[in-house]
């Protein structure tokens, strides 16, 4: 199984459907399994800096191995600033992780992986351009990745 | 430029692309060189990319196919030494990149790696070609 380009644009169509219902512009990147883009869209009327964090997002899901809304468990300075004050990490952080992949690492939600049935990574979806809401059910940036990761496998 | 013309010159490259049997990357970007959109066929090298980008963005800035940028070492010239600034880590002489027009105005830029220098001009000129139609 692996991501296609023409699966690419698939994917691609369904965030940009679904985000002209929401009405909100967004960018949207499709990565393949090596993290390099297959696709990229910057919808009209949506900010330039939103297609570099589209692919940036894109990258870090399959570079991290998971989503960019988990790897900010472990990566977010501010998760463990207070331990930090007391010179004790109690978790596993990965701080060292957060100057890798020559500054494109970016834990900000938006980057959800594509997994084949075997639970290997294949691709990811990159989205930016959503304001950042927190709770379930929420429009952002993530629900729409997961919009794209689905229209895989439809 | 908007998305839905950026998807038509993909489009075109593309099928021009398959239709010599090369693989490459498609990049379309705006006037002020903005990255509109990114393709890369299935199975390319993934520094086409970035190559492909860079040179949409060199034509997009400079309003000159990419290999232009050469004609900048000529200290006679205004604009001398633009050729070796590499300002935003984009610039790049390599052909491949044509600044997309409606008459005297710029809308884009396209830029197509992949193949020889000369094929992946060949692809740019087709995709704008084929969108003449709509841009004039």
């Amino acid at each position: 199984m692996e991501v296609t380009l023409e699966v690419a644009e698939k994917m691609l169509e369904a965030v940009e459907r679904w985000a002209s219902l929401a009405g909100n512009p967004c960018s949207i990147a499709v990565a393949d399994r090596t993290g390099a883009v297959l696709a990229v869209h910057a919808m009209d009327g949506c900010e330039p800096w939103t297609v570099d964090v589209a692919i940036n997002k894109a990258f870090s899901a399959v570079y991290g191995g998971k989503s960019t809304y988990l790897l900010a468990v472990k990566l977010d300075p501010r998760n463990y600033a207070e331990e930090l004050k007391e010179g004790v990490l109690t978790e596993p952080y990965q701080v060292g992780l957060l100057t890798q992949g020559k500054g494109r690492l970016i834990f900000v939600p938006g980057g959800y992986l594509v997994n084949d049935p075997d639970l290997n990574i294949i691709g990811a979806v990159g989205v930016s351009g959503f304001p950042q809401s927190v709770g379930m059910g929420d429009i952002n940036d993530m629900t729409a990745a997961i919009i794209g990761v689905s229209a895989f496998y439809d | 430029m908007n998305l839905d013309m950026a998807k038509e010159l993909t489009r075109a490259a593309l099928k021009k692309a398959q239709g010599m049997n090369r693989l490459c990357s498609i990049a379309i970007v705006d006037d002020r060189g903005f990255l509109i959109s990114l393709y890369r066929m299935d199975n390319t090298p993934i520094p086409t990319v970035d190559i492909a980008r860079d040179k949409a963005w060199t034509a997009a800035t400079f309003r000159m196919p990419s290999p232009d940028i050469i004609k900048f070492g000529d200290p006679s010239r205004p604009g001398y030494g633009f050729n070796m600034q590499n300002w935003n880590d984009r610039l790049t002489t390599i052909a491949g990149g044509l600044p997309i027009k409606n008459g005297d105005i710029m809308i884009g830029g396209i830029g197509v790696s992949g193949g020889t220098p000369m094929e992946d001009v060949e692809i740019c000129q087709a995709a704008i070609d084929a969108m003449s139609s709509v841009t004039t």
